[in-house]
């Protein structure tokens, strides 16, 4: 997360970024405005070798274990903005899955209102324009303004988790606040085991192509790897993960 | 098109200046054109009565569709007033942002800066509506 701010950040001008990464271990991650405290025991996470972060952008919580992370850095003045990025993305995703050999996703029709970041687990309950296959989640996305810059970033589920997250939910939680993740993953979709670096090719290349411009592999910047270590401290402060 | 009413005042990161009776005190909220681009406002962290907040820092944060967003303050000022009616119902942001979607009632204690924010015609130029 502190990572993924730290590009946002020291975004220069003109420029964008998209970051690939997975996670060493099962985490769950708070959106920026969600209540976390009353739902999860913070005591939980450790015992079951997990780990748990809020992030800067809004949405719900989900839980990354086997999965794809993408963030993308992106002027805010980008044409149609943050809407039509969103679009964009989760259209680039459905593109990336086809060229993976699974058809059959669309991008989710509106149903009433958007959910609260109080609604239940992001991959419960697709929120419009989200990539979804016979009305199951794969992909979420949420975003963030830092500025004049857009952070957006988001998980493609690859294979079932390891963890659940009711197993790291307060004793004598009531039944309807009990969080549970419902999405479909790309290897139930492809009938077999994915290859990491195989999506995330697919998935570099059609956001690429979906947002056009020159782009070029690189590492961090020492600017952005310095923000990254600034950053981390607050990313990891209890204060921060469980402020609400 | 997007709805910005004469008489306000803007800033580029598309917040109005909405004059009171009382000298000195603002209405401040999101335009209808942030309102547009965010989609259903979901939730708001607002600050409190009595906050002081110097202009451009970041007054409260919203949240919609998925996209959170800091607020700014357009001005230098004292919080009088939180519209509490948003704790309950965000969504009059989208439907009223110039009326019962405002945020705070703030009292300009430094007019510097003033002269900076956008008209309606320098904000209809900034989002490209004109």
């Amino acid at each position: 997360m502190a990572v993924d701010e730290a590009l946002a950040r020291c975004r220069a001008e003109g420029v964008g970024v998209l970051r690939i990464y997975r996670w060493a271990r099962p985490s769950v991650s708070f959106g920026r405005n969600q209540s976390a405290r009353r739902i999860y025991d913070p005591d939980a996470f450790g015992p079951l070798g997990a780990d748990v972060v809020r992030r800067p952008t809004g949405g719900r919580e989900v839980l990354h274990d086997r999965e794809l992370t993408y963030s993308l850095v992106l002027p805010l003045r980008t044409p149609g903005g943050l809407r039509e990025v969103y679009r964009l993305v989760n259209a680039a995703l459905v593109e990336a899955l086809a060229s993976l050999g699974i058809g059959g996703a669309t991008l989710a029709v509106p149903q009433g209102r958007t959910p609260s970041p109080d609604a239940g687990a992001c991959f419960r309950q697709p929120a419009a324009g989200e990539v979804v296959v016979a009305g199951r989640k794969v992909a979420g996305s949420a975003q963030v303004r830092m500025g004049d810059t857009l952070l957006q970033h988001g998980s493609l589920l690859l294979a079932p988790s390891t963890l659940s997250l009711a197993a790291l939910v307060r004793d004598a939680l009531p039944a309807e606040l009990a969080p549970e993740q419902e999405g479909i993953t790309v290897e139930e979709l492809s009938g077999g085991p994915v290859s990491f670096p195989r999506v995330a090719a697919a998935v570099a290349a059609a956001l690429a192509g979906s947002l056009g411009g020159r782009w070029a592999r690189d590492g961090l910047t020492s600017e952005e790897s310095d923000r990254g270590r600034e950053l981390e401290e607050r990313y990891r402060s209890p204060e921060w993960i469980w402020r609400r | 098109m997007s709805d910005i009413p004469s008489g306000l005042r803007y800033t580029e990161e598309h917040e109005y200046l909405k004059p009171t009776d009382e000298d000195s005190v603002f209405l401040v909220g999101v335009t209808d054109y942030a309102q547009g681009e965010l989609g259903d406002v979901v939730f708001l962290e607002l600050p409190a009565a009595g906050d002081s907040f110097a202009k451009g820092d970041v007054f409260g944060t919203i949240e919609a569709v998925k996209a959170v967003s800091d607020l700014y303050a357009p001005v230098t000022g004292e919080v009088v007033e939180v519209n509490t009616a948003l704790d309950d119902d965000p969504s009059l942001v989208n439907s009223d942002p110039y009326g019962e979607g405002w945020m705070l009632r703030i009292r300009v204690s430094d007019d510097a800066g003033m002269e900076d924010l956008l008209d309606s015609e320098g904000y209809t130029k900034l989002i490209g509506e004109d």
